[in-house]
């Protein structure tokens, strides 16, 4: 994928601290009773070197925001990592100095800049559990971690065919996103990217708020619940 | 946005590649560069909705934003009312790739109907803002979008006129499908765009050779000679053009005339008046000017009109070297064929000329008034054949006759060839007792005629609408009997027959014959306003379907249709429409985009309404012509589902306009009361 002009200009750092600590200052997220409908989420997906979180470093992160079922382009969100993304040998050209290619800098400033766009917005990720624990080691070495309530795709998908069976959720199968692209006949270009992943997990997202509200299920409140 | 006044801007590059993308796949968004493209993308939201979602209603006030359908439809309708019983009337369906509710918004009022989703539908909704950002930077935009947006409303004004231009910027048909046989030459390439380019401006002569209106034959002739030129602008104090001497003036008026002296004034014998335009017009325009009025020279000044000054002269010849002289080679060889095979020839080269010319996109009042050109030369050449062998055969010279052209060929409309659809009058014999051996001579020259134009390429008319005839070949007396009846006494069907004769145009002899006729009809016709009511009758038999959607044609009874009658479903009541009218308005004009022109300057109040329906014509005789040269035939059924889009989208904004005119006559001659 080609970058645009501005993404090659030369990043800034942040103090981490301060920065996790203006991002639980401002976190206000929607009260339960507030109809989803006028909430705002953020769809978005990490892609990383494997599945440890420990030992597995992150590529990039991409999120879309909407406000209720409405996907809103502007409102998004991608960041790759510079470290992994140019290697050692490329830094030069970027102008970044070698502190900023250590992953950790490089994973922590991605992560902390997802923070801030984030705000107090419902997380919604398919498998969100993983990128969720990701982010929260990026930020850890800073004294952060997500603060925002978690919306699974995955799990909302069993929950709703499931139709209120804490029996039948438990034995049904596991949804992938492709399963659901297959099911909602979803175009998906650029599958595994994080910025290609998180906008189909968001096309998804909106069939699933369809169906959750022919449910009956109007209020944040009531996605949340597990 | 980022918090940490952090600069760089957070919007997703990836996101925005693939909504860019799929924005992008559709008119008139695939005109975009990737810049505009993008920018555009970060505008969009994108919504999902079930069917029967109401995205606007009808009446209420444009909300800012514009619907691009990226899957399922939208059903616009209009007295769209839930809880009423009066159902609502479906004015259009909008699918994959259309744009909704930007006209409204563009036209500063209303939205026009409600629309609803007919089934589960993902959107891009735009704001309009951002449309209209896009169109400030970029007119050629703005053209496509007016293609697009049919489907949200009738197309209709300078929005149509746009649809009309861009849908000449259409793929050329496929080649290799014209079966063997047909337009015998391959088609050499034209560098038409280049070297033919109708929009570019022609630089006329400025180095005018003059003379005042009392200078002598002989002085103005000299002055040609030391010039190497072949005419002479006649000016008066005031440098304003009063007439042109040309070499053919000099040898037919001067030379050949004998007695005129050398020291006669060139006003005497100079061609006036001069026939004059504005500067900075068209190649195409002015080619058009110059064709269809048989004109050699075009004085240019400074408001256009003979009472200002001259700035220039553009000559047919200059033009036509500089400019690639093809059609008047065509012209000159069928003005000198000796002989059928010669004229069959000349006219197979002209068809080839016409189908780079459709291909090259020229504008189709060029293209037409050049296939015009061309039948009326080679008809008047079919005419010369004729009365050398009546010559032959008759002492006693030919009493006067001129020779018509009926329907689309009398109409000026007809561009690929067809069959023949013709007529002979002739000037009423002083004595009874001549009619019979007149009628017998005229029938063989009508004969002579039919033959050769079958011989170049115009075959005979199967239902016999030729002046050979005796049916069709009679005296001017006979004819306004004949078209008296049909005006007097109109029946539904013999109507139908009769409607060629009233797009009848003089195609050759004399011209006073068929100017009596029209007087005739015009004056019948004031007698006897019911007949302009069954002939409106006739323009309603067969009007435009409601919409294309997807590869299938949605009548407004609901059914389905793969192929379109473009002939009978949108020219027809197209032709019949303008027929009436210009019947009733005692017109002049016989082409049917140039009778709702003359309609429109006479009648300011549908004014705009005609010259949607001049565009609306025009581009259906593009498409039907492009259709008969890629499917080798007459062009009348359109594959549906092989038209692009864009096309399909012009086609369809054709409908309303249509509509609208049936409208009009419907009101104006009261056909309901007909029924």
């Amino acid at each position: 994928m080609a970058l645009p002009a501005w993404w090659s200009r030369r990043r800034m750092r942040h103090a981490p601290a301060e920065a996790v600590r203006a991002y639980a200052e401002g976190f206000a997220p929607a009260p339960s009773r507030t109809p989803w409908r006028e909430a705002r989420f953020v769809v978005f997906d990490t892609e990383a070197t494997g599945l440890d979180i420990g030992a597995d470093r992150l590529l990039s992160i991409a999120g879309v925001g909407m406000r209720g079922d409405v996907v809103v382009l502007r409102d998004s969100f991608e960041c790759l990592v510079a470290g992994d993304r140019v290697g050692a040998d490329a830094a030069p050209v970027h102008g970044l100095v070698p502190q900023d290619l250590d992953g950790g800098a490089d994973e922590e400033s991605a992560a902390l800049d997802f923070l801030g766009y984030v705000g107090g917005a419902i997380l919604v990720a398919h498998h969100a559990a993983f990128d969720v624990a990701m982010l929260d080691r990026c930020l850890a070495a800073g004294g952060g971690r997500l603060l925002n309530p978690v919306l699974d795709t995955e799990h909302l998908a069993r929950r709703l065919k499931a139709g209120g069976s804490p029996g039948r959720l438990a034995r049904e199968p596991r949804v992938s996103l492709d399963v659901l692209a297959a099911r909602y006949a979803l175009e998906t270009p650029a599958r595994h990217t994080a910025a290609g992943d998180a906008l189909l997990t968001a096309l998804a997202l909106q069939r699933l708020l369809h169906a959750a509200e022919a449910r009956g299920l109007a209020t944040v409140g009531d996605l949340l619940r597990r | 946005m980022s918090l940490f006044g952090s600069i760089v801007r957070m919007v997703s590059p990836g996101m925005l590649a693939t909504v860019a993308a799929r924005l992008g796949a559709h008119a008139p968004f695939d005109a975009l560069d990737a810049g505009a493209l993008g920018a555009l993308a970060e505008s969009v939201e994108i919504r999902y909705a079930e069917a029967g979602e109401l995205l606007f209603r009808e009446g209420t006030s444009p909300e800012g934003h514009a619907f691009q359908v990226q899957k399922g439809s939208i059903a616009l309708e209009r007295g769209f009312d839930e809880d009423a019983d009066a159902e609502p009337v479906l004015v259009a369906l909008a699918d994959e790739g259309d744009l909704v509710g930007f006209r409204a918004h563009l036209a500063k009022r209303s939205y026009a109907a409600t629309a609803t989703t007919r089934e589960p539908s993902l959107l891009y909704v735009m704001p309009v803002a951002a449309l209209d950002a896009l169109m400030e930077g970029n007119p050629a935009l703005a053209g496509r979008l007016a293609a697009t947006f049919a489907a949200d409303a009738p197309l209709r004004g300078e929005a149509l006129a746009s649809a009309v231009r861009h849908s000449r910027v259409s793929r050329p048909p496929p080649r290799g499908s014209v079966p063997p046989g047909r337009s015998s030459q391959p088609p050499s390439p034209l560098p038409a765009l280049s070297l033919f380019d109708e929009t570019r401006n022609i630089e006329p002569i400025r180095d005018l050779v003059t003379c005042p209106p009392e200078a002598s034959v002989a002085e103005a002739a000299r002055a040609m000679a030391a010039r190497n030129v072949g005419s002479i602008l006649v000016l008066d104090d005031g440098r304003r053009p009063i007439g042109i001497l040309t070499d053919s003036d000099l040898r037919k008026r001067v030379v050949a005339a004998e007695r005129v002296p050398a020291t006669t004034a060139v006003s005497e014998v100079m061609s006036a008046p001069v026939t004059t335009a504005p500067e900075g017009e068209s190649l195409a325009r002015v080619l058009e000017r110059l064709l269809g009025r048989r004109l050699k020279h075009l004085v240019l000044t400074e408001d256009g009109t003979p009472s200002t000054a001259v700035t220039g002269v553009l000559s047919e010849h200059d033009l036509l070297t500089a400019h690639g002289n093809l059609p008047t080679v065509v012209l000159s060889d069928l003005r000198r064929a000796r002989d059928r095979p010669a004229l069959r020839r000349a006219r197979d080269r002209g068809e080839a000329l016409l189908q780079q010319y459709l291909d090259a996109e020229i504008s189709m009042a060029l293209i037409a008034s050049m296939a015009t050109a061309m039948n009326d030369r080679l008809i008047r050449r079919a005419l010369a054949l004729a009365t050398a062998a009546d010559a032959e055969a008759h002492p006693e010279p030919l009493p006067a006759f001129a020779w018509l052209s009926l329907g689309s060929e009398g109409r000026g409309e007809q561009l690929l060839r067809t069959d023949q659809d013709n007529a002979l009058v002739y000037a009423d014999p002083a004595e009874a007792v001549d009619a019979a051996a007149r009628k017998t001579r005229f029938l063989a020259l009508g004969e002579h005629v039919v033959s050769t134009l079958d011989a170049a390429g115009f075959v005979r008319c199967p239902g016999n609408i030729m002046g050979s005839n005796p049916e069709l070949c009679l005296s001017l007396t006979e004819w306004k009997e004949k078209l008296g009846t049909l005006i007097r006494v109109p029946e539904p069907m013999a109507l139908m027959e009769a409607s060629i004769f009233f797009d009848l145009r003089y195609a050759g002899g004399d011209a006073t014959l068929p100017a009596a006729l029209r007087v005739h009809v015009h004056e019948e016709t004031r007698e006897a306003p019911r007949f302009l009511s069954f002939l409106a009758r006739n323009a309603l038999q067969n009007p435009p379907p409601l919409s294309f959607f997807r590869g299938f044609m949605v009548e407004r009874s609901g059914t389905h249709e793969d192929r379109f009658d473009v002939k009978a479903r949108a020219m027809m009541p197209l032709a019949d429409a303008a027929r009436v009218l210009a019947v009733d308005a005692a017109l002049e004009e016989v082409g049917t985009a140039a009778r709702f022109r003359a309609l429109g300057a006479r009648e300011r109040k549908n004014a705009d309404l005609y010259e949607e329906a001049a565009l609306a014509y025009e581009l259906l005789m593009r498409l039907r012509a492009r259709s008969g040269l890629a499917q080798g035939d007459s062009g009348r059924f359109l594959e549906i589902e092989a038209m692009g889009k864009l096309q399909r989208q012009a086609l369809r904004s054709t409908f309303a306009v249509i509509d609208d005119v049936l409208t009009v006559l419907m009101a104006r001659y009261r056909t309901d009361l007909l029924r």
